[in-house]
Formats: structure tokens, C-alpha cells, sequence
């Protein structure tokens, strides 16, 4: 008897075990399905960054053209780099790895100026369906009339508009919102016959190039990227050295403080800033990627060049003062300065 | 006496084994069926991905921009794009490439159809059905909104958004409500071709 059970004990116990086997097999199948996909997705990634990164190396070191750089440690999996033909064009071969799986992205990129864009207004908002908020009743000084570096009027270039928008329906809404706030003085083209000077430029749809002049100024940004967490010194740049500057905080939750600062050249946003204290730019501010751009006022702002946002969202909240100041001198001085070239792709294989 | 209950004991209690194991055989029949096409599933909507994954990242690969958009045909269920998608890194020449689905064919009672795909107007390609019953595209812009009539459109397209549902191509009834299993997968991608 004793026996017996043991072998049907035994028995059962191995065709309980080939069930549970099978059954396994299937699952270890489908979670190899899965984690392939995820491998693929993330060795294109690494082999993507790889291209940026040394696209980036490459700009602020030309020495590095015809080299390879091998065994590069990102997110976990590696990668190799080929940098051939000239600075001027550039094909860039990354290899990653990740686990056993390789993907290869083969870039070509070409050197490019940068080039100073035509601000339509000082305030150019280049998008569609805006929607515009200036609680707190900030004053807001609006001038398209050219100035100086110093912020003096200047004849020597002609006016543009204090503000810039693409279609009758924004231009609408945001006259209805200034006329509610009696600090609103807004200068430039046409305001010899409107309260406002706001220009429509019809249905003009420019993403892409704005897009592309943003990636340019941030790769030739260099170390000058910030976040919420960063600690920003107090001058950005100088009339003798512009500089290009990225603020980064695409948590739209987080403000990024410029506080009690100073600076020439051409700041690139992408999120929220909050001014406090004195804030004076010289040069372009360029809001792009984030559909928002909030600027918190507590202090006085003085902006001589102009801004450019291509987000639809632009808030004016707090108490202070903005004085933007339209200056072209000003813009083609720091583009002239501190952007000479950028890199361009102009085909990506991956 | 006893040893005939000891028959009659041993003959009830390997019935209920018997009939332990025969159910146990059963469940596990069933299960399996179940997970196999499961499994089949999940690989036929990866091997779908993976083929619009592969030419999707390359609308606009060695396309002369400057002659206007790499997008030929762009609605819900058809995308036709020039690009070199010649391997290994293209031939330094575009291609025209459309992605369609063909008309329903009915399998097993059920109506499947089968991705298509042409180069150059001339080279259809298509595999089996892999059980896909729809496939969507919808087109995004630089933020992410979706174009309404992305045909008239064309220079606005910044990403591709494709939306795959596929059932199993054979399915069972369920072993506990006898009820036919009527699971699919829904698969979305959203792709950036970087040479828009």
C-alpha cells in the first residue's frame, strides 16, 4: 500500500509538473515578446542620443571629425560613434547596444548660421488660438518703436508692431483683455490710429522654423542650461560676450526665479519663469515647446530686443512692470555674436 | 471480507484521481489553447508594429524638402510617403511608399483584414492577416494636436499616430462560461519621423 502511494504520489506530481511547464513556456514567451519590443525602443534611444551628443561634442570641438569613440556607457547600454566627411557636413554613425540587441542611426548634419528671424512685433506670437492673461493688472510698457542698446529711440531701423499675432479672433481677445487693464500701453505700428498696436499676419503657420531655431540656439547653448533646481548666476552674458542661454523646466508645475538678474544674448525658455526683483535682458527671448509661457511679476522687467513665443499660452501675472523695448540693432548684435553656426540635419536613418 | 473492501476503497479513490486528473487535463487543455492564442496574438501585433515602425521613422528619409512635403496620401486608413527605404541606409534615391488595408476576408466566420503595403506604386507586398480587423492613422501637429483634415495639411504633420486592434484568428469558448473568448489587442504608436 505504502508503495503504491508513492508512485501515485510520484505520478501525479509529474504531470502536474508537465502542465505547469507548458503553461510557464507560454508565459516566458510573452514576456520575451515584450521585453524584445522594449530593447529595440531602447537601443534606438541610446544610439539617438549618442548622435546628439556628439553632434554637440563635435560643435564646440572640430578636432573631433574623423575619429571614432568607442564604448560610451548611456542608460545602461553602450555605444560607438564614426565621425566622417568634414565640420562643415558631418555623417555621424552610432552603434548601440543594449543587452544583446544593436541598432545603427546614421545622421548627416551641415553647419548653418543662425540667422536673426524678422520679429513682426516686439511681442511676436507666431501660433493660433492664444489665449492671453494679464491678472494683477502688471503694467505693461509694449514698444515696437526701434531703440538703442541703452533703450533710447532709434530711428535708424523701422517700427514693427507691439505685438504680433496670426489671426482677427487673437488680436480680439487680446485687446479685450488689455482694455481691462488700464496699466496696458502698448506702442508701435498703427498706434497713431488704434488704442493697440497689434498686427495680424493671416493664417501663418511657422512651427517648424521656430522649432528648428530653438533646437539650434540650444545646441549652441552649451553648459548655460537651466532648471527649476539650478542656481543661475546673477549675469548672463555681457554686452562684449553674449551668450545663449536655455531655460529648461518642461514641469509645468515649476517656475523657474530670475531673480535680480542681468543679462545680453539669446534666452531660449521652455516652461514657466517667475521675475522678482530687477530683471533686464538685452537681446531675444525665444518661449518655445511648452504650449505655456507664464511670467510671474513681482519686480520690474526690462526687456530691450523683443520676445517670440511659440507656445498659445502667455500669462502676465503679479503686480510689476514689464518694459519691453523693441531693439533690431540689439537682436542682430547678440546673433551676430554669440551664434555664429549650428549644426542642421538634414537626413536621420535610424 | 476485507479484502474486497479494500478493493471496493482503492477502486473509489482511484475514480476520484482519475476523474481529478481527467478534469486537471481538461482545465490545463483549455488554459493552454487560451494562453497559445494569447501569445500568438501579442507576436502578430509586434510583428505589425515592427513593420510601420520600420518605414514610418523614414517618411522624408532623402527627400529634397524643398519640393514640399514627403506626404502624399494621408487619411484614417491609408499613408503614402516618399522616402528611401532601400536597405542598408538607402539607395540616395526616394521611394513612394503606401501603407493600406485591404478589403474584409472572412476566416473562420470572422472578418480580418490584411495590411498592404506598395512601393513605387508597383511592388505589393502583403502577408496574412495576422488577425488585424482595424487599423487607424491619425496625424498629429508640432503640439501634439490632431490635424482634422491633415490632407490639406500636409506641412503641418509632425507625428503619426497608428492604432492597431487584432483578435486571434481562431477562438475558443471559455472552459468555465462556455461563452467564445472574444479578447483583442489594441496597439498605438506615435512616431516622429525625424526628417519631416
Amino acid at each position: 500500500m505504502g508503495k503504491s502511494s508513492l508512485i501515485i504520489v510520484l505520478g501525479l506530481s509529474v504531470i502536474v509538473a508537465f502542465f505547469i511547464l507548458k503553461l510557464n513556456a507560454n508565459s516566458k514567451e510573452s514576456l520575451s515578446t515584450t521585453i524584445d519590443m522594449y530593447k529595440q525602443t531602447h537601443a534606438r534611444q541610446i544610439a539617438n542620443s549618442g548622435v546628439e551628443i556628439y553632434l554637440d561634442k563635435l560643435y564646440f570641438n572640430p578636432s573631433m571629425i574623423n575619429n571614432t569613440y568607442q564604448n560610451n556607457e548611456l542608460m545602461n547600454g553602450s555605444y560607438d560613434v564614426i565621425l566622417t566627411g568634414s565640420y562643415q557636413n558631418v555623417k555621424v554613425t552610432s552603434t548601440a547596444t543594449f543587452m544583446d540587441i544593436t541598432h545603427t542611426s546614421v545622421v548627416h548634419a551641415s553647419l548653418v548660421d543662425i540667422v536673426a528671424p524678422d520679429m513682426l512685433g516686439v511681442l511676436y506670437l507666431p501660433t493660433s488660438a492664444i489665449v492671453w492673461s494679464n491678472t494683477g493688472n502688471a503694467t505693461l510698457n509694449i514698444n515696437g518703436h526701434n531703440h538703442d542698446w541703452d533703450g533710447f529711440l532709434d530711428s535708424s531701423f523701422a517700427s514693427t508692431y507691439g505685438i504680433y499675432v496670426n489671426n482677427q479672433t487673437d488680436k480680439t481677445q487680446i485687446v479685450s483683455k488689455l482694455a481691462k487693464n488700464k496699466n496696458a500701453f502698448i506702442y508701435g505700428l498703427g498706434d497713431d490710429i488704434e488704442p493697440y498696436s497689434i498686427g495680424v499676419g493671416g493664417i501663418v503657420y511657422e512651427n517648424e522654423k521656430w522649432k528648428l531655431l530653438s533646437e539650434l540656439l540650444a545646441s549652441a547653448a552649451g553648459s548655460n542650461v537651466f532648471d527649476s533646481k539650478s542656481k543661475i548666476p546673477i549675469i548672463l552674458g555681457t554686452k562684449e560676450e553674449p551668450i545663449v542661454a536655455v531655460i529648461n523646466e518642461p514641469d509645468p508645475t515649476k517656475s523657474v526665479s530670475l531673480n535680480n538678474l542681468e543679462g545680453s544674448g539669446i534666452l531660449v525658455v521652455n516652461g514657466s519663469i517667475s521675475i522678482a526683483g530687477n530683471f533686464k535682458w538685452h537681446g531675444l527671448i525665444l518661449a518655445y515647446k511648452d504650449s505655456k509661457m507664464a511670467i510671474q511679476l513681482t519686480g520690474q522687467a526690462t526687456i530691450i530686443g523683443a520676445i517670440l513665443a511659440t507656445g498659445n499660452t502667455i500669462e502676465f501675472l503679479g503686480q510689476g512692470t514689464v518694459d519691453l523695448k523693441y531693439s533690431k540693432q540689439t537682436i542682430q548684435y547678440v546673433f551676430n555674436q554669440a551664434t555664429p553656426l549650428g549644426y542642421k540635419i538634414t537626413s536621420w536613418w535610424e | 471480507m476485507s479484502v474486497l473492501l479494500d478493493l471496493m476503497g482503492s477502486t473509489f479513490i482511484g475514480g476520484i484521481l482519475l476523474l481529478l486528473i481527467l478534469k486537471l487535463n481538461l482545465f490545463v487543455t483549455n488554459t493552454s489553447f487560451t494562453s497559445d492564442s494569447e501569445l500568438k496574438l501579442q507576436q502578430s501585433t509586434k510583428t505589425l508594429a515592427d513593420i510601420l515602425n520600420y518605414d514610418l521613422r523614414k517618411i522624408g528619409y532623402n527627400h529634397d524638402k524643398s519640393s514640399g512635403s514627403p506626404f502624399i496620401t494621408v487619411n484614417d486608413s491609408v499613408i503614402e510617403f516618399k522616402a528611401d527605404v532601400v536597405p542598408l541606409y538607402g539607395d540616395g534615391t526616394t521611394e513612394t511608399v503606401k501603407y493600406y488595408v485591404g478589403e474584409s476576408e472572412l476566416i473562420m466566420g470572422q472578418s480580418f483584414r490584411v495590411l498592404k503595403r506598395s512601393v513605387n506604386g508597383t511592388e505589393d507586398m502583403a502577408g496574412p492577416s495576422l488577425g488585424l480587423v482595424k487599423l487607424n492613422f491619425s496625424y498629429l501637429d508640432s503640439v501634439s494636436q490632431t490635424i482634422a483634415d491633415p490632407q490639406s495639411s500636409l506641412s503641418k504633420i509632425n507625428y503619426v499616430k497608428t492604432e492597431l486592434w487584432v483578435e486571434p484568428e481562431i477562438q475558443f469558448d471559455n472552459f468555465t462560461t462556455s461563452v467564445r473568448d472574444s479578447i483583442y489587442t489594441y496597439w498605438e504608436l506615435i512616431i516622429n519621423p525625424r526628417n519631416l
